[in-house]
C-alpha cells in the first residue's frame, strides 16, 4: 500500500497525535485514495508496538474530523477528501492560533504593522524550509 | 474426574526426575538380596519403598509444581488423588522388584522362597499404613520437613525391626507372619487401603485450603 | 464479558494487608500491573488464578483452559526436556495445537531436546510463552516475565504480546515493576502500593492526571503538600503533582508530562494517600 507511518520517541507529541498526523498527510498528500481501506486498528499497534487505544484514538479523531469513515467490522476507509470541509477546518484552526499572537502583541504594546511583519517573516521561512 | 487421566500422565512424567534413585534402588536391591537374602533385604526395600512413594510431593516441591498446577486446569482435588495414585503404585512397584530379586536370589541360594509372596503384600500394605501417616505431613509441612521424618522413623523402625529384633527373629516373624495365614496379610493391606483412603480425604483437605 | 474481575480482594499476611481491591481486566486490552516488588501484585494474580485464597471478596475468571501464563522462572520439572513439557502438558487442554507449540519453540530457538534447567532465563520464558500460545489461550498472564531478561529476549517478548493481541477478544495482564515494558504497549494501567491501589485507568488518563514539576526553591513552600515524592536539592526540588494543581505554579517552572515510570516511583515515595 506504500503508506508509511514513522514515529518519534523524543518529539514531545503524543504518540496518537504522530500517528493520526502522518495517516491525515497521507490522506492530503493522495497516497492513499479515497475508498481505500486504511491498516486494521489492531494491526497498525502490531506493526508500531504501540497500544490499541492509541491506533483507536488516531482513528476516531481521523473519522471525527471527516477523512475516514469507521465501519464496524469491517475497518476504516478513506473518504472523499472534501477540500470545502479542509479549507474550513484549517481556517478555524489558523484564527485561533493568530488570536493568541494577537493578544500577546497588544499586551507587549506591538503595533498592527510590526505584527504584520513577524507574520510575513515566518510565511518567508515557511516556504524556504 | 475427567482431568484425573492427564494429572496421572504429568505425576509419571515428574517421575523423570527420580529415574537415578529408582536405578539405585534397583540394584543395590538385587545387591542385598543376592548378599543376605530376603530378611536382609527387607528392611532397605521398606524404606527405599517409602522413599519412593513420597518422591514424588519432593519433586513437586523442588520443582515449585504448584504453580503449575495453579494455572493448569484441574482441579486441586484432582492434583492430590492423582498424586495418592502414584505414590501408592510406585511403591508397590518397588516392593515388586525387590520381591522378584530376592526370589531369584533365594533360588540362586538355594534358600526357601516360601512365603516370599506374602512377605511382600504384606510389606506393601505396611508401607501404606505409614504412607497414611507421612503423605498428609508432607502436604502439611512441605516435602523437605517431611521427608526427612519420614525417612528418620522408616530407618528407626527398620532398624529396630532389622537389628534390633535379629536376623532369626524377624525370619521367625515372617514365618508366622505366614503361618498366620494369608488372612493376617490380607488384612495389613486393607488396613493399608482403608488407611489411605482416609489420608487422601484428609490431604485433600488440607490442599484445598493452603495458599499456593 | 471481560475475562477477569476482582471485586473486594482482600488478603492478610504477617504485616502486610492487601486489598480491598477491585479490579476489572477489559476484553480486548492489554492491562498493565505495576508498583514496587512486594506491593501485591503476585498475590493479586496469585488469586485471579486460585491459587491463594482471599480472606474476602470475589474472583471471576474465565476457565484455566483459555488461560496461558508466564512467571519469571519457569515452573515445569528441571529435567524435563522442551519437548517433554508440552508432551506433559498437552492432555489438559482440549485445543492445544502440537505444531503451532512445535513452530513457537523454533522461533524461540529451543532445542526440543534440550533441558529446562540447562534454558537460559530467556530461554525460559519463551518455553513458557510456546505454551502459554499453544492452546488457544484468550487471557495471557505475565508475572514479571522481563526481569533479568536481555534486551532483545524483552524485546521477542514484547513482540509476541502485540501479536497476540492483533485478535479482538485476546486480553493481556502484564504484571511488572519494569515500567518501560508498559510504557508504549498498555492500554490500561492499575499502580500498585504496599497493597493498595492507587490508580486504575487508560494509560493516557494516568499520563494526563499527573505532572512531573521541576521547580526552584523559592516556589515550594506555596505547593509543598500537593507534591508528592518531592526530592529536594540544592538548586531546586522535583516532583509529580496532580495537573489541576498545577496552575499555582509560576512561570519559572519546568512542567511535564510524566512517563509511567515517573508516576510509579513518585506515587510510591511516601505513604499512599486515601
Amino acid at each position: 500500500m506504500g503508506l508509511d507511518v514513522v514515529l518519534s520517541n523524543t518529539s514531545g507529541v503524543p504518540i496518537y497525535e504522530q500517528i493520526k498526523g502522518q495517516l491525515k498527510a497521507a490522506i492530503l498528500r493522495g497516497d492513499v485514495a479515497e475508498g481505500d481501506l486504511l491498516p486494521s486498528i489492531r494491526g497498525l499497534a502490531r506493526d508500531l508496538r504501540v497500544s490499541v487505544i492509541t491506533t483507536t484514538r488516531a482513528y476516531s479523531d481521523l473519522a471525527a474530523e471527516g477523512f475516514v469513515t469507521n465501519v464496524p467490522g469491517k475497518g476504516s476507509y478513506v473518504l472523499p477528501r472534501n477540500a470545502e470541509l479542509v479549507r474550513e477546518r484549517a481556517l478555524g484552526e489558523i484564527e485561533d492560533l493568530f488570536a493568541d499572537g494577537v493578544r500577546v502583541g497588544r499586551l507587549a504594546g506591538l503595533t498592527p504593522a510590526e505584527l504584520r511583519q513577524v507574520l510575513d517573516t515566518l510565511i518567508e521561512s515557511e516556504e524556504q524550509s | 474426574m475427567s482431568d484425573l487421566a492427564p494429572m496421572l500422565r504429568l505425576d509419571l512424567h515428574s517421575l523423570v526426575a527420580q529415574r537415578r534413585m529408582f536405578l539405585i534402588f534397583v540394584v543395590m536391591s538385587a545387591a542385598f538380596a543376592f548378599a543376605g537374602g530376603v530378611t536382609f533385604s527387607m528392611p532397605l526395600l521398606a524404606a527405599v519403598g517409602m522413599m519412593i512413594g513420597l518422591s514424588l510431593f519432593g519433586t513437586a516441591e523442588t520443582n515449585k509444581l504448584t504453580m503449575l498446577y495453579g494455572s493448569l486446569p484441574v482441579r486441586r482435588r484432582t492434583v492430590m488423588v492423582s498424586h495418592y495414585l502414584v505414590a501408592a503404585g510406585m511403591t508397590t512397584l518397588a516392593i515388586v522388584i525387590g520381591m522378584l530379586f530376592a526370589g531369584v536370589a533365594s533360588v540362586v541360594r538355594g534358600e526357601s522362597a516360601e512365603g516370599l509372596l506374602m512377605s511382600g503384600v504384606a510389606v506393601v500394605g505396611a508401607l501404606f499404613v505409614v504412607l497414611s501417616f507421612m503423605i498428609p505431613l508432607q502436604v502439611r509441612f512441605g516435602a523437605m520437613t517431611g521427608s526427612f521424618v519420614a525417612l528418620a522413623v522408616t530407618m528407626v523402625i527398620s532398624g529396630i525391626v532389622g537389628f534390633g529384633l535379629g536376623q532369626e527373629a524377624l525370619a521367625g516373624l515372617l514365618a508366622s507372619l505366614n503361618a498366620a495365614g494369608p488372612w493376617l496379610v490380607a488384612g495389613l493391606v486393607a488396613v493399608g487401603l482403608v488407611g489411605l483412603a482416609v489420608s487422601v480425604l484428609v490431604s485433600i483437605r488440607i490442599y484445598e485450603r493452603q495458599d499456593h | 464479558m471481560n475475562p477477569l474481575e476482582l471485586r473486594g480482594i482482600t488478603k492478610t499476611y504477617d504485616g502486610f494487608t492487601l486489598g480491598p481491591i477491585d479490579l476489572v481486566v477489559p476484553r480486548g486490552y492489554v492491562m498493565g500491573l505495576v508498583g514496587a516488588n512486594g506491593a501485591g501484585k503476585t498475590t493479586l494474580i496469585k488469586t485471579s488464578l486460585g491459587m491463594v485464597l482471599p480472606d474476602a471478596g470475589t474472583v471471576a475468571v474465565v476457565g484455566h483452559d483459555r488461560i496461558g501464563v508466564v512467571h519469571d522462572q519457569p515452573a515445569y520439572v528441571a529435567d524435563w526436556t522442551a519437548v517433554l513439557v508440552g508432551r506433559a502438558l498437552a492432555p489438559f487442554y482440549p485445543a492445544w495445537d502440537q505444531s503451532r507449540f512445535d513452530g513457537l519453540l523454533a522461533w524461540a530457538g529451543i532445542d526440543p531436546g534440550k533441558k529446562v534447567k540447562e534454558l537460559s532465563r530467556g530461554m525460559g520464558m519463551k518455553l513458557q510463552l510456546a505454551v502459554a500460545l499453544s492452546h488457544g489461550a484468550e487471557l495471557l498472564i505475565l508475572d514479571e516475565p522481563t526481569s533479568g531478561l536481555d534486551p532483545l529476549a524483552r524485546s521477542q517478548l514484547l513482540d509476541m504480546v502485540a501479536e497476540f493481541m492483533t485478535e479482538e477478544s485476546h486480553t493481556v495482564l502484564f504484571s511488572t515493576h519494569i515500567t518501560t515494558d508498559l510504557e508504549k504497549v498498555a492500554d490500561y494501567v492499575t499502580v500498585i502500593h504496599e497493597g493498595r491501589l492507587l490508580a486504575s485507568t487508560t494509560r493516557d488518563e494516568l499520563t494526563e492526571e499527573w505532572r512531573m514539576v521541576h521547580g526552584a526553591a523559592s516556589e515550594l513552600d506555596a505547593v509543598r503538600p500537593l507534591v508528592r515524592g518531592l526530592r529536594q536539592h540544592a538548586r531546586g526540588w522535583e516532583g509529580l503533582m496532580a495537573t489541576p494543581d498545577t496552575v499555582a505554579l509560576g512561570r519559572g517552572t519546568v512542567i511535564e508530562q510524566p512517563t509511567l515510570e515517573e508516576i510509579v516511583v513518585h506515587l510510591a515515595k511516601e505513604p499512599s494517600h486515601v
